[in-house]
């Protein structure tokens, strides 16, 4: 899915400065030409005798002729020019085209995954990759092959026993959307990876190989993925056992294992450990643990010591974590033996217990405790997946404190939960301390009409949302399973198959078998050291005119501000004294802040990139997220339950483009609107994530240069989104895949 | 109530403390016997039993509504089951911040509002005993019964010199719910505070006619340790909180 972002950025920058689509062709396949053929300095697809001039000139110095990258133009890379005499071999386009159709720009939603069953399109935007109207064109589907299995084998084998004949029409990309015929029927089967992965191939010129001028969907990565239904049980029988942990604390070492029955054929399985929170049982998670070893984990549940307090059920899970490795030669009579990953550790937590992982990490952390020799270390955990988990301890310090550091983080809430409510009063009662606290990759799952104890199986019924919302311990947990598989999946590198279910709207993507209706809020941000740029998280520069990257920024919007991210009274009743009402998101000694404003009219706020930030050739995203205004009155007086707004890119030479923040479905979801603490209605503020693959701005022709942008610029009010609006915004970054 | 007492704190935890606990722990194995009028029994196995009154209809999990925290300080309402015991092997307990030694008390069964017997993630009020914080074992939410762990006490004069040879009664304790905390959390300074709160509140220590019925109904124990401790109190959880028994401390898997 992958495209050669900085061809197609230089393209479109070539193409309006020369006003003809005849240079955008030619170009096109000179750019991806010269990045496969090297000694072709002059990128015009032969290494000749100006090539050689070029090289010449540079003898001695450092420059596009030093060809072996030693840094200095010598024998050896003059010796490698004429090794490559003549023409350049071509190569096709990398470039998306399996996705679903847009009523509006950008025409198409170049998507990583399908469900299986679902109807696929091909997106052939023929404006943008210069292809020839009427021109016939064959499609053909193929099993995923790596950049190197191309390289070797060129041919095409369609998995639907034969490509697809396509004329192209004029009118660009919204002319050229094919619906791909089979697709419904491609199956989703591989093992235990969440799908199946596709290439994508259009054989321009029908030789039945890939070739130059062809377009791929999947040269280096997978084209697209089908996915089977993630919140449905995988291929393996799961076994059940019990044991009793030596070394836990008296009184709490009973355990529950669930393992695939095939274990024995299985390699290293990575573990996923469960603890529970207060009141509650650990046989009460057998839906997580019967789902996971069914996609081939060993899930233990083990009894957590939650009634005195956080230290002391991190304690009991560390424990457990010891004990699992410690003795896995007695444990299920042995069945586990050599299958254990001490290196692939996830551990999940509910309430108390989603504290206490987060305390037991960082007590790995502080080296305040050492697991036993052998069995397992900080390095080895991989994911904390706290579940409305309680702050009693806020980030703390050396020896305290329940702080994820940089391990990545998944969070579920429900929005009705009746006991960690995410209350204005407590910040115990805050679930989003812990997530903003994350330094590391994060991703959450906000469950309208979910109640704490949905997430397991017998825990009082806490609803305290509005009546005719809750959604039912049935539907919740089946999201919990899908969205608790593909975070796993992800974060131990699994399959990339499940990274959609993570950040694409749920009202656009999500697995089969969760409720249609169901209102989910998702996040995700990475980290800045997995790609791409910050360009205001609002952290280190605390000036409104001036983002956390160094930039301007400029708005008309009203009552732009910028803080930290806490509700500052006991209510969540609309008050000028607490800008941030609603964002329960800071726990003692957190520190983390957002930008707020609202509008009530067409306006703008407008950031410069900074020159060292300026190039998005080679990032895959640009997003944001943000959260509507609890109880705010530009909140109640909207008439949809999501909020949209439009994003723009303009590069230095002043082109631009623009994309509707909810032209993918959804927007910024309206708060849930329970009510409690104060007047009216709506809770805790949900951040939620926009997310716009970048070449989507270069859609149909558009004209910005991705290599050179200059500004990023969000649109509200009429004209632009909706109407009136009050939001919270955070984490403007661009980001690979 | 306004008795002053001491729970043994970590001054105790070393082998002259030990050795200490085991001699007073014969000394309240005698006097437990002559005041509860016990069924014998071996050390480390439990008497015969028979419910002092029928457990109460269970608490349905289908609640509408979530509790409210109640107001504290909360007075119980009555413990109906107490079985003195003591142990051969002390344990320290994580229910204080200061980890008091624990060598004896009782296992009570108790009813308390229903509010206060809802497990709740954020804090619950703590439940005091004495001056220290006595174990939950099962919160009793599924029947109306709390089974807990009160741990035994010393007396202390007017003098603040602790008895360290003698040991506070269950009918000399008062067992309330204090404010909302977690356990771990509490130290000597906030169970004076406290008791002195439940003190202005009117909560009195339980009395000798309470005492008495609660101690009537199982014998005492003399016990290895808190595992063996602990499988006594699942005893008590089966037969008055049943449907918790999997949340109890338990030393071995049951199947």
């Amino acid at each position: 899915m992958t495209e050669d972002h900085f061809s197609t950025g230089v393209l479109h920058h070539t193409a309006r400065n020369l006003g003809a689509q005849f240079a955008l062709t030619a170009a096109l396949f000179i750019t991806s030409s010269s990045a496969a053929c090297p000694p072709d300095l002059d990128d015009d697809g032969l290494v000749d005798a100006a090539d050689l001039g070029q090289l010449l000139s540079q003898w001695g110095t450092s420059g596009s002729g030093d060809l072996d990258g030693n840094g200095v133009v010598a024998a050896a890379d003059l010796a490698q020019l004429l090794g490559s005499w003549g023409a350049c071999a071509a190569t096709p386009l990398d470039a998306s085209l399996a996705c679903n159709q847009l009523g509006s720009y950008p025409h198409a939603n170049f998507v990583n995954s399908f469900n299986a069953g679902a109807t696929i399109t091909a997106g052939i935007d023929t404006t943008r990759h210069g292809l020839t109207a009427q021109a016939t064109c064959n499609l053909w589907v193929l099993t995923d092959r790596t950049a190197s299995q191309w390289q070797a084998d060129p041919s095409l084998t369609d998995v639907r026993g034969v490509p697809q004949t396509l004329t192209l029409a004029t009118g660009g990309l919204p002319a050229n959307r094919f619906t791909i015929t089979g697709a419904t029927t491609l199956s989703a089967d591989a093992a235990d990876s969440l799908g199946r992965g596709y290439d994508l191939v259009l054989d321009m010129d029908q030789s039945g190989a890939l070739s130059s001028g062809d377009l791929i969907d999947g040269l280096d990565e997978v084209g697209f993925w089908v996915l089977k239904d993630a919140s449905a049980n995988g291929t393996h029988a799961t076994s059940i056992s019990t044991y009793t942990a030596s070394g836990a604390t008296a009184g709490y070492t009973a355990a529950k294992i669930y393992y695939p029955t095939d274990i024995a054929s299985m390699g290293s399985v990575p573990v996923v450990i469960i603890s529970h929170g207060n009141g509650h049982q650990y046989t009460w998670y057998d839906y997580l643990g019967n789902h996971l070893s069914s996609w081939g984990f060993v899930v233990m549940s083990h009894q957590n010591n939650t009634v005195p307090g956080i230290e002391t059920c991190s304690l009991t899970t560390l424990q457990h974590t010891g004990a699992l490795f410690a003795q896995q030669a007695t444990i299920a009579a042995g069945a586990l033996t050599g299958h254990l990953d001490a290196t692939r550790i996830i551990w999940v937590g509910h309430s108390r217990g989603g504290d206490g992982i987060l305390r037991a990490y960082d007590r790995l952390f502080d080296s305040s405790w050492t697991p036993p020799a052998g069995t397992f270390t900080l390095a080895g955990i991989k994911l904390l997946i706290p579940i409305s988990p309680t702050d009693f301890n806020g980030r703390g310090g050396v020896g305290s404190g329940s702080d994820p550091h940089s391990c990545p983080v998944y969070l579920f809430y429900g929005a009705a939960d009746g006991d960690v409510c995410g209350c204005p009063d407590s910040n115990v009662a805050d679930s989003f301390n812990l997530y903003e606290r994350a330094l590391g990759d994060k991703s959450s799952c906000y469950i309208h009409g979910a109640d704490h104890n949905d997430f397991n199986c017998c825990g009082v019924n806490d609803f305290a949302g509005p009546a005719g919302t809750a959604l039912g311990t049935a539907p919740v947990q089946s999201i919990t399973k899908s969205q608790m598989l593909a975070a796993i999946q992800w974060k131990l590198g699994l399959s990339d198959a499940a990274t959609d279910l993570l950040w694409r709207p749920y009202e656009d993507f999500r697995a089969v078998g969760n409720l249609s209706t169901a209102i989910v809020v998702r996040d995700f941000v990475p980290t800045e050291s997995g790609g791409g740029s910050v360009i205001d998280d609002f952290q280190t520069q605390t000036a409104v005119a001036t983002s956390s990257s160094g930039g301007m920024v400029s708005a008309t919007v009203t009552g732009l501000a910028e803080s930290v991210l806490n509700d500052n009274n006991l209510t969540f009743t609309w008050a000028t004294t607490d800008p941030h009402n609603g964002a329960t998101r800071v726990g003692v000694g957190d520190t983390q802040r957002a930008g707020l404003f609202e509008w009530t009219a067409a306006s703008m706020i407008e950031w410069s990139v900074t020159a060292s930030q300026s190039d998005f050739a080679d990032d895959v995203f640009l997003q944001l997220r943000a959260a509507q205004g609890t109880r705010h009155p530009q909140t109640v007086a909207q008439t949809t339950t999501s909020l949209t707004f439009t994003i723009t890119l303009i590069d230095s030479a002043g082109g631009q483009s623009s994309v509707a923040a909810g032209a993918y479905g959804g927007g910024i979801q309206r708060p849930y609107l329970r009510t409690g603490y104060g007047t009216g209605s709506g809770w805790q503020e949900e951040f939620e994530l926009v997310r716009i693959r970048l070449t989507d701005f270069l859609a149909n022709g558009a004209q910005v240069d991705l290599a050179h942008i200059a500004k990023i610029r969000l649109n509200f009010g009429i004209g632009s989104g909706t109407s009136v609006g009050r939001l919270e915004i955070d984490d403007i970054m661009t980001s690979k895949e | 109530m306004h008795r002053r007492t001491y729970c043994l704190g970590s001054r105790f935890n070393d082998r002259a403390g030990s050795a200490r606990l085991l001699l007073g722990a014969a000394a309240f194995w005698v006097a437990s016997l002559a005041s509860a009028a016990p069924q014998t029994a071996a050390p480390g196995v439990t008497a015969p039993v028979a419910p002092v009154v029928a457990p109460a209809p269970a608490i349905r999990a289908d609640r509408s509504e979530f509790p409210a925290l109640p107001r504290t300080p909360s007075a119980i309402i009555d413990v109906v089951v107490a079985q003195p015991f003591a142990l051969e092997l002390p344990f320290e307990s994580e229910w204080r911040a200061d980890q008091s030694v624990v060598s004896r008390g009782w296992l009570v069964v108790l009813r308390a509002p229903e509010a206060l017997l809802i497990p709740r993630q954020t804090a619950e009020p703590v439940l005091y005993a004495g001056s220290t914080t006595a174990i939950r074992v099962a919160h009793g939410y599924t029947s109306g019964y709390m089974v807990a762990i009160v741990p035994a006490c010393h007396p202390v004069d007017e003098g603040g010199v602790i008895d360290a040879d003698a040991w506070v009664t269950l009918a000399d304790t008062a067992i309330w719910f204090g404010s909302p905390l977690l356990p771990e959390r509490v130290d000597a300074r906030l169970i004076a505070e406290e008791t002195l709160a439940a003190a202005a509140a009117g909560i009195t220590d339980l009395g000798n006619a309470a005492a008495t019925k609660a101690l009537a109904a199982r014998a005492s124990l003399v016990l290895k340790d808190r595992a063996a401790l602990a499988a006594v109190a699942r005893e008590l959880v089966a037969q008055w909180a049943p449907a918790e028994l999997a949340e109890a401390p338990q030393d071995a898997v049951v199947p």
